[in-house]
């Protein structure tokens, strides 16, 4: 007989109960969303990828154990915010530690696909990993909007849940966010006449 | 560009890999959620100690309040509904937020804040009253009492309707920054927005009548077709005959001919929104018989629309307006109704028409859409 899946509900007071048998149901409804959300903050897997998803799973688990996340939107919503904020704080703290351009590069698996331009690949990556950077190195509630919204799709409504404030704030941050980030990036490319979100 | 980060192709990984991961992670994850509740347990704990010695000085007013309270929590129950949802709406109770989707419901138990994304809408009925919210409008919602229904409208707008027949006998108050408007069975509208850094209320009535306050002392009394704005200045003329919409006719223009409504939106607009003009109160007898005829003509209207008549509420409606003109309601019915006809060129000189006076009328986008369609531009 096939066992019901349990719903976000019933995890989630799992976890309130103690209940650690369901650490493995959770993972494995979370691990997709806050594998990709790790990925899109640093472009490839860095060689701690484990230990940052492991460090966002953990941090999930406090939210829900002590109630801070408010069953106001789905529990992968939740992780995906959750995610890129881990993901943002080791970004800034690397660009800190001035490691991230020296650092060994982790595995970057994508492949170099056959007739494909690799010279435009490589300039495409570039211009990604200048996003990337200036992201982590905006304000940090305007970066998590812009982040949440144009990158992973989440609603404004759902983001000012996430982050805690009100709607109108939520959009407020976005719009922020979206103008600091076209000036930086007009300042580290300053011949380019447009950049298009 | 950022479109591009979130669509990137996220490479796949080596099985072996994965499963030593997911083996280290769910590790983690079990030590970390026993871990946390422990720690609760044992905050709860040292919690309920230090709460047992400071309850046990004050154990009889606790208890009395306790039980009071949940006395008229178990009366109330849910007292009024967030319902009809159309894109993003949050809801908090309590401090807890919630977003609703497209087409739920949910009950409010006590006292909330109902706010709507730009782009969305919802209503919220009580027994007693049912509140349409506009985009981007944030109203708190009170916990109701014998006496009131007090909302407080920070930001947008709402169009209210009040039952008149209702047995409850509480009266409904819309409190904005800077007036309260006090409603006496009828169907209303109020706004607030920001003018020159300023904080402006306005209010317009469809049916009924309502009070309008300012620091406590009437400002206003509104009838059916009239409109108040804190931002006005002056009162202008009377309002002293049987049929209040005429009286405020040089604002409301009640001649729909096109020279009547000539001019910019603009200058429209400037006439509609001081409202000044609207604002003299009738004598109450004469003001019973012009609402009571109003109501009674507007539901015989809304019945034949009902039975599926709509050729009979077409004339109906068009009757109700001559003699009422600048209701915006029956205006709205007016349209709808010829385009069920099929008559899109009437129901889109209607929509005009309806524009014109209302600019920003509840029904304003479904106007627009029929007034600019292709197919009505003959």
């Amino acid at each position: 007989m096939q066992q019901r899946t349990p719903t976000d509900e019933e995890l989630i007071d799992a976890v309130q109960r103690g209940d650690h048998q369901v650490a493995s149901v959770i993972y494995e409804r979370l691990v997709g969303v806050v594998d990709h959300t790790l990925y899109r903050v640093f472009g490839r897997r860095e060689a701690d990828h484990d230990d940052l998803v492991q460090a966002a799973f953990e941090q999930i688990v406090v939210t829900l154990s002590r109630r801070s996340y408010a069953r106001a939107c789905s529990l992968r919503t939740w992780a995906s915010s959750i995610a890129s904020h881990v993901g943002f704080n080791a970004l800034r703290s690397r660009r800190r530690e001035r490691r991230v351009l020296d650092r060994e590069a982790g595995i970057d698996t994508e492949p170099v696909r056959a007739g494909v331009d690799v010279e435009g690949e490589a300039s495409a990556r570039a211009e990604l990993e200048r996003l990337r950077v200036q992201l982590s190195e905006m304000k940090s509630t305007h970066a998590e909007a812009v982040f949440l919204h144009d990158v992973l799709g989440h609603e404004l409504a759902e983001i000012a849940l996430m982050t805690q404030v009100s709607v109108s704030a939520a959009q407020s941050r976005l719009v922020r966010g979206r103008s600091e980030l076209f000036r930086r990036l007009d300042h580290v490319a300053p011949r380019r006449k447009s950049v298009s979100p | 560009m950022l479109r591009r980060l979130g669509s990137q192709v996220v490479p796949v990984e080596d099985p072996e890999h994965v499963e030593r991961r997911r083996e280290q992670v769910v590790a983690a994850l079990s030590r970390s959620i026993r871990a946390n509740a422990e720690h609760k347990r044992r905050a709860t704990r040292t919690r309920v100690l230090w709460g047992f010695g400071i309850a046990a000085s004050l154990a009889l007013g606790i208890g009395f309040a306790a039980r009071a309270r949940q006395s008229s929590a178990d009366a109330s129950a849910v007292f009024s509904t967030v319902s009809e949802v159309t894109g993003a709406v949050v809801v908090t109770e309590n401090g807890e937020s919630r977003v609703l989707a497209s087409g739920s419901e949910f009950g409010l138990r006590d006292q909330g804040e109902v706010e709507t994304a730009p782009e969305a809408q919802a209503r919220l009925h009580s027994q007693k009253s049912t509140v349409h919210l506009n985009p981007a409008t944030k109203l708190t919602v009170p916990r109701i009492t014998p006496v009131e229904e007090r909302y407080r409208l920070a930001v947008g707008r709402v169009e209210v309707s009040v039952d008149p027949d209702s047995p409850i006998t509480r009266s409904v108050v819309v409190e904005t920054p800077n007036a309260e408007v006090v409603v006496h069975g009828t169907v209303f509208a109020v706004g607030v927005s920001s003018r020159d850094k300023q904080t402006v209320t306005e209010v317009s009535v469809t049916r009924g009548s309502v009070w309008v306050l300012q620091h406590g002392l009437q400002a206003a009394v509104l009838s059916a077709g009239q409109r108040w704005s804190s931002d006005a200045e002056a009162v202008s003329g009377a309002s002293g005959s049987s049929a209040p919409a005429p009286t405020v006719a040089p604002l409301i223009a009640p001649a729909l001919s096109p020279a009547a409504v000539s001019g910019t939106d603009g200058a429209v607009a400037r006439r509609e929104l001081p409202a000044r003009g609207s604002v003299r109160a009738t004598p109450a007898e004469t003001k019973t018989s012009t609402l009571a005829e109003q109501s009674r003509m507007f539901q015989e209207a809304i019945d034949a629309r009902n039975r599926g008549e709509d050729a009979r509420a077409v004339d109906l409606f068009a009757r109700l307006l001559s003699r009422y003109p600048s209701y915006e309601e029956a205006e709205v019915q007016l349209f709808r109704a010829q385009k069920r006809l099929g008559r899109t060129a009437a129901a889109a000189a209607e929509a005009r028409r309806y524009l014109a006076l209302h600019p920003q009328g509840f029904a304003r986008d479904e106007a627009r859409e029929l007034a600019l369609s292709p197919a009505q531009r003959r």
